[in-house]
């Protein structure tokens, strides 16, 4: 392989107790990409993280970051890896120089180099007035920006971030997300958790994680169509649309299932919206109703979420962790 | 060179982290240093002399020799009254009016004479073995004292009967022909609060040190840092290193500082080589450094962190040698005695401060052995506990 997978798993899993910890994780994470790790609290992430950058060993399977097992690490593999904790793990009573200095001096970064560094990322999290202030004196959104910064100051080539956005307010999160898009596009590969199921949206992948099990592994739009089994189309007529209306739209467009959103409003799954919207129109002509409107709908990542879950529980087609 | 740049991380870190807490620092040495500082001021190490009351019917022979009485118990016993009635006597000592009642026989002479000893009853409410054998101590002294003035005084009788009796010999040195004379050869005159300030040099050093290092890697491990040291090349090494240095500096300058106020604000002087005197606390620090880390890496809260300085340093009050002399300790006591930085410190501190010379060889080696193993454990533990990078304890991996 000319370019190895950032992250390799298979089978991986890590008990701490009964029904505590992770099962069966299957993950391949191609390199300048984002990889969004999603779930809701306690399902996983950060033990799947500790897993990954080695700080935790596995019971089962095995695992590969950079081409190499964590285990077998050394300092060049570490100065590689980029890893922001969950909680913030900076020291209050510093100024955000002195921590970002520590952060540059455990990579052994030499006096120069990590001066300029460290001007560089404040600058990019938008903090160089505030060098001089405690980190205890500064907001909780200032330091979350600190620890980003302190995260990425010996230029990691891959990074773990535990929750980044977690407590911080949206404009913030978009500063955040922004960012990490620039790294990626810069060739940085990154591996974020978040219980934001929105934020899904910015990632080039996701992983959803429930209960400690991978219940799906695809792109963002790919997702989308697991949850619902196809792309989703609106359709509004300008008169209610009867039981027999809507099992000749069905056929019409091949849907996959029809659900009534409204007397005169339907929303249909289909295999693919761009052709089935023609065939409703037509379908409409032919049945002497006018359509209002007639858009495919992108149901939020929360509602893609639950439908993917609940699948899950279910025992439906995606409960042995499904990998895309 | 990233070695030292990483170590140099922690050096600085620890070393900012904690002077931008002075009210910290000077709570953790200020806090101690009082308190001995008012024990050594307030404590009063001549004792007064005990008070007492003399108890004589109106037969005894001693009625109207009070004065000779109250002589001949010595300076260590006071005669404060005479009374008649015992019972008033018992009572003005169970009020604590009193130290001592001493009941005297009607008419020793006629005892003595007759061939038997006549008993000179005291009663005393001491509680306090201490207490208990200095009055006692105290009580035989003055009834020997006693004796040998009725002695002194039956032999000066004896001779003005009979000047030929005896010969040429004076009847002090017939009463008591041995006299003690004390030298103390090492020609130093310590006064008491000037004794015990090598001592409260090595404790507060100790504690300071052990509270320092004890608190760290805890703190690390409670905020969390400890697992971005384990994704980070930083090494166990690396970072006892640079905490050890951090803290081995903050702990010197408290010494200059605990130092100028001895010999500025009390008076102290040295009789020997203030080299030696550094060198010695430097070892103190570095003993009392490991076994703080020690106990940081197998604490989890900083709170159990800080009852085990407590501990170590209600222990070393009483094994240190900083009040009871080792020698007075059972062998197998002196064990604990000798798993602790001030033991050799305060030794070590007092023969440089007093004898004026070198510290014994075994002192200056044995705090030095241990300040070594006690680093190298706390370094072991940390690899073993993979608070770092490379010493995951099972981060192998591939399982299956």
């Amino acid at each position: 392989m000319d370019s190895p997978l950032a992250v390799r798993a298979r089978r991986l899993g890590k008990q701490f107790a009964p029904g505590v910890g992770v099962d069966g994780i299957d993950l391949d994470i191609e390199p300048g990409t984002i990889f969004g790790f999603i779930g809701p609290s306690g399902s996983g992430k950060t033990t799947t993280i500790r897993l990954l950058t080695g700080v935790t060993a596995p019971d089962t399977g095995e695992v590969t970051v950079m081409g190499k097992s964590p285990a077998a690490f050394d300092r060049s593999d570490r100065a590689r890896l980029g890893y922001m904790p969950q909680l913030s793990v900076l020291y209050d009573q510093l100024t955000i120089w002195q921590n970002m200095t520590f952060a540059a001096s455990l990579f052994g970064m030499p006096r120069g180099r990590r001066r300029r560094r460290i001007a560089e990322e404040l600058e990019a999290v938008e903090l160089t007035d505030a060098t001089h202030r405690k980190l205890g004196d500064a907001s909780g959104g200032m330091q979350r920006r600190v620890a980003l910064a302190a995260t990425l100051v010996h230029d990691p080539e891959l990074l773990f971030l535990d929750e980044p956005t977690a407590g911080i307010d949206p404009l913030l999160r978009r500063r955040i997300w922004d960012r990490l898009g620039e790294l990626r596009d810069h060739g940085r590969t990154v591996f974020v958790t978040t219980q934001y199921v929105g934020e899904a949206a910015h990632c080039d992948r996701v992983g959803v994680l429930a209960n400690g099990r991978l219940v799906a592994m695809d792109t963002p739009e790919g997702l989308r169509r697991l949850a619902y089994g196809g792309e989703v189309l609106d359709v509004v007529f300008t008169t209610p649309v009867s039981a027999q209306h809507r099992d000749g739209l069905i056929g019409a467009s091949m849907a996959v299932r029809c659900e009534t959103v409204g007397p005169t409003e339907v929303r249909l799954v289909v295999n693919d919206a761009g052709e089935a919207a023609p065939a409703v129109a037509d379908w409409a002509t032919t049945a002497e109703l006018t359509i209002q409107s007639i858009e495919p709908y992108l149901p939020p990542f929360d509602d893609v979420f639950v439908e993917l879950v609940s699948r899950l529980e279910d025992d439906e087609e995606l409960a042995p962790a499904g990998v895309g | 060179m990233g070695g030292v740049t990483r170590a140099t991380a922690f050096f600085r870190k620890d070393l900012m982290e904690v002077l931008r807490q002075p009210r910290m620092v000077l709570m953790l040495i200020i806090g101690p240093f009082l308190i001995l500082l008012a024990f050594g001021l307030g404590y009063n190490a001549t004792r007064e002399p005990l008070q007492a009351i003399a108890v004589m019917s109106p037969q005894s022979t001693f009625q109207g020799r009070t004065d000779q009485l109250a002589e001949s118990l010595g300076s260590g016993v006071n005669l404060s009254r005479v009374t008649e009635d015992v019972t008033d006597a018992r009572r003005s000592l169970a009020q604590g009016d009193a130290d001592l009642v001493v009941v005297l026989p009607d008419d020793p002479q006629a005892q003595v004479q007759a061939g038997e000893q006549s008993t000179i009853t005291v009663f005393h409410s001491q509680i306090d073995p201490f207490e208990r054998a200095f009055v006692e101590l105290a009580i035989t002294s003055a009834v020997e004292e006693l004796n040998r003035s009725i002695l002194r005084q039956t032999l000066a009788e004896v001779r003005e009967a009979d000047p030929s009796a005896f010969g040429d010999l004076d009847p002090d040195v017939m009463v008591s022909p041995f006299r003690a004379e004390a030298e103390n050869v090492s020609g130093v005159d310590v006064t008491y609060s000037h004794f015990y300030v090598p001592g409260v040099v090595a404790l507060l050093l100790q504690h300071l040190a052990i509270t320092f290092a004890g608190l760290s890697l805890v703190r690390e491990r409670t905020l969390g840092s400890v697992e971005l040291f384990r994704v980070s090349p930083v090494s166990a090494g690396e970072t006892l290193t640079g905490k050890y240095l951090a803290y081995l500096i903050l702990a010197a300058i408290v010494a200059a500082g605990l130092v100028a106020a001895a010999v500025y604000g009390f008076g102290f002087t040295m009789a020997g080589n203030w080299v030696w005197f550094a060198a010695v606390s430097v070892l103190v620090i570095m003993g009392s450094l490991g076994i703080g880390l020690v106990i940081s890496a197998l604490v989890r809260t900083e709170s159990e962190a800080i009852q085990y300085a407590m501990l170590m340093l209600l222990i070393s009050i009483f094994f240190s040698g900083f009040f009871i002399p080792i020698e007075r300790l059972l062998a197998p006591v002196q064990v604990v005695s000798y798993l602790l930085p001030a033991t050799y410190g305060i030794a070590a501190l007092q023969q440089v401060s007093f004898l004026g010379r070198a510290p014994d060889l075994v002192l200056v080696v044995g705090a030095a052995a241990y300040a070594l193993v006690t680093l190298v454990a706390a370094w072991a533990l940390m690899r073993r506990q993979g608070i770092t990078t490379h010493t995951q304890p099972a981060a192998a991996g591939v399982a299956t």
